[in-house]
């Protein structure tokens, strides 16, 4: 799972919440989830991950199924050109993105059934 | 606030206004609660929402149904006794409230500024972004000037209704 977001967004607060208490589901699947904040935080000034991640999701950090980052602004104009605060991609084993969608707390259904086809 | 008093006083005397005025506020606090929480739902305005309710939400989506219920009678009277009503700062009050949580952190403003960007590409950039950022840093001034706009609307019609009066005598 490929995760753009940026810092000031609201979904993204209560998503990574939302994913965090997901934590043991993403593991047993293998899922690896790529949480980056969007370059330049989207254009709107706001936090930087590690605080973000520190303040809103503390067992997220330091796990091996999650990288935590910053997007560059190459990756931004290739995915992300109509700048959405809150977007992700969930990527196949064979690097096919299967959906683009937007914030996880409320299409968590989505990803439960990725990460389910994965661990089958 | 004595004119507001004083002019409620006058419609609400009547039960039909009364019954206006509790619909209203149902209405309009179910509305409030399920929209105001929109920002921590991608812009979507539904039971799903009420999850994300904090006080601070609760507090302004208790205070603006009550004032829009405050304000519906007196539109009403006005409009009924055939006289001019104030609707322009109140349609504005409940629209900055409804829209400022729909409008962030969701896809509506993104697609809107990438379909306008389309068709005046001088006006690209980051835009878009930096309003919905502005928004979601803003929320609570955005609730405040919609609070206000519906207060002044509420001021504007009551002075209405005692003009009406004194008028018939």
């Amino acid at each position: 799972m490929l995760w753009l977001f940026s810092t000031w967004c609201h979904t993204c607060v209560v998503s990574v919440k939302a994913m965090q208490e997901k934590q043991a589901l993403w593991e047993k699947s293998g899922m690896i989830i790529l949480a980056l904040r969007n370059f330049d935080n989207g254009g709107y000034p706001g936090v930087d991950m590690p605080t973000f991640m520190r303040k809103f999701s503390p067992q997220l950090i330091n796990l091996d199924n999650w990288i935590i980052g910053q997007a560059s602004k190459q990756m931004d104009q290739k995915l992300n050109q109509r700048k959405f605060p809150d977007i992700y991609f969930l990527i196949d084993e064979k690097g096919w993105v299967r959906t683009v969608n937007t914030a996880p707390n409320i299409s968590m259904d989505v990803i439960l059934k990725f990460a389910n086809g994965i661990s089958q | 606030m004595n004119t507001i008093t004083s002019a409620l006083k006058i419609v609400l005397i009547i039960r039909a206004y009364q019954w206006i005025a509790i619909i209203s506020f149902v209405a309009f606090l179910l509305l409030y609660l399920m929209t105001l929480p929109a920002s921590y739902t991608g812009g979507y305005s539904s039971f799903e929402a009420l999850q994300y309710l904090n006080l601070t939400l609760t507090g302004f989506s208790v205070l603006m149904a009550a004032l829009a219920a405050l304000l519906m009678p007196l539109i009403v009277y006005l409009i009924r006794r055939g006289k001019k009503s104030s609707k322009s700062s109140a349609a504005s009050g409940v629209l900055i409230g409804l829209l400022a949580p729909m409008l962030c952190c969701s896809p509506i403003l993104p697609i809107a500024v990438g379909f306008v960007v389309s068709l005046m590409p001088a006006l690209g950039g980051t835009f878009g972004i930096r309003m919905q950022g502005f928004i979601a840093t803003h929320q609570v001034e955005f609730f405040i000037t919609a609070s206000l706009l519906l207060l002044f609307a509420l001021y504007q019609n009551a002075k209405k209704v005692i003009n009406s009066i004194n008028c018939q005598i």
